[in-house]
């Protein structure tokens, strides 16, 4: 089976860790000579500001993130920054808090991008972060860079998340996302389109919290990909149920094409990619 | 940072020196960059 998971290398140096990971979202060093290759390439990414409108401040925080995380503000930050801008206006909110949004949990982060700038733009969330075991280390370590906040890792042995601002949870052990607290916001951006469909599938299951009416999850991803068995994953078949109350389900605007430096401009992705915003019936 | 660390480390002894190429959420293999460091 060959492997398309992406590459992983972490090192133990002294008290420091060396990090460097390839195939699980973009990551561009925030150094000299990548601030001029991707000069050009900037353009692109505001440009995206530009056409959605994006909130200046919302806008401003992405990249201070991205800042802190030691990182270049590229198309793998911006399209988060405008996920959450976008969650805003379709719930006619300016914070979560507003829309009784009080707990997020982020499944299939990178580099922990999206579980900081959710704890930065409203630190009074509860944000609750879930990946590949090789892949969460990446994310504890870049979003504890970027937000100074308590931390906890939860798995199996403890599920007592106590009043921690962040939370991990090593997917190997994603069952326990039924045993947290209720989670009012779960976000997935192009990580189930890797996912075998029973694992998928589970997750929605697990998201459908009886103590919990019904959750909100934002879902954008392909609306079919072939994963490296040869299996095709298809966004139809994840496990929504006609119950469901969709606040909106639409082609992402911002996320058909992605900036290329060289030949300079934008590229189609292989398959047209979808979001979808809904409550999940849990009854 | 001392929690960072402590997580991390967590992480890495749990993921990195004990676990093999499968994961049982995944149909991929992992790869491991840079070459036989670890």
């Amino acid at each position: 089976m060959e492997s398309n998971r992406g590459g992983h290398h972490v090192v133990p140096k002294g008290e420091e860790w060396l990090l460097k990971g390839v195939g699980f979202g973009g990551f561009s060093e925030d150094i000299v000579i990548n601030k001029i290759k991707y000069s050009y390439y900037n353009l692109l990414i505001s440009s995206m500001k530009r056409k959605m409108r994006c909130n200046d401040k919302l806008w401003k925080l992405g990249k201070e993130v991205a800042k802190k995380q030691g990182r270049l503000f590229d198309f793998d930050c911006a399209k988060q920054v405008l996920a959450i801008d976008y969650l805003l206006k379709r719930l006619d909110v300016e914070n979560f808090s507003s829309a009784d949004i009080n707990r997020v949990c982020v499944i299939g982060d990178g580099y922990g991008y999206m579980t900081s700038l959710m704890y930065e733009f409203e630190p009074s969330l509860e944000v609750t972060c879930v990946n590949l075991g090789r892949s969460l280390i990446f994310d504890v370590y870049y979003s504890t860079l970027s937000s100074d906040c308590r931390v906890g890792v939860i798995d199996e042995g403890g599920v007592n998340n106590n009043n921690n601002n962040i939370n991990f949870i090593p997917a190997e052990n994603y069952s326990i996302i039924q045993k947290i607290k209720q989670q009012d916001l779960f976000i997935n951006i192009a990580s189930m389109q890797e996912m075998d469909l029973p694992i998928v599938n589970n997750y929605l299951r697990f998201m459908r919290d009886e103590r919990h009416n019904s959750p909100l999850f934002y879902c954008c991803n392909r609306i079919s990909k072939r994963l490296p068995d040869g299996g095709v994953i298809c966004f139809d078949d994840y496990g929504w149920r006609a119950d469901d109350t969709i606040i909106f389900d639409e082609l992402c605007e911002w996320y058909q094409r992605y900036p290329k430096t060289v030949p300079f401009g934008w590229r189609d992705f292989d398959s047209p990619i979808r979001y979808k915003l809904v409550y999940l019936n849990s009854r | 940072m001392y929690k960072q660390s402590h997580l991390i480390s967590y992480l890495y002894d749990k993921f990195y020196k004990e676990f093999d190429e499968y994961s049982n959420v995944t149909s991929s293999h992992w790869r491991v960059i840079g070459g036989g460091i670890m």
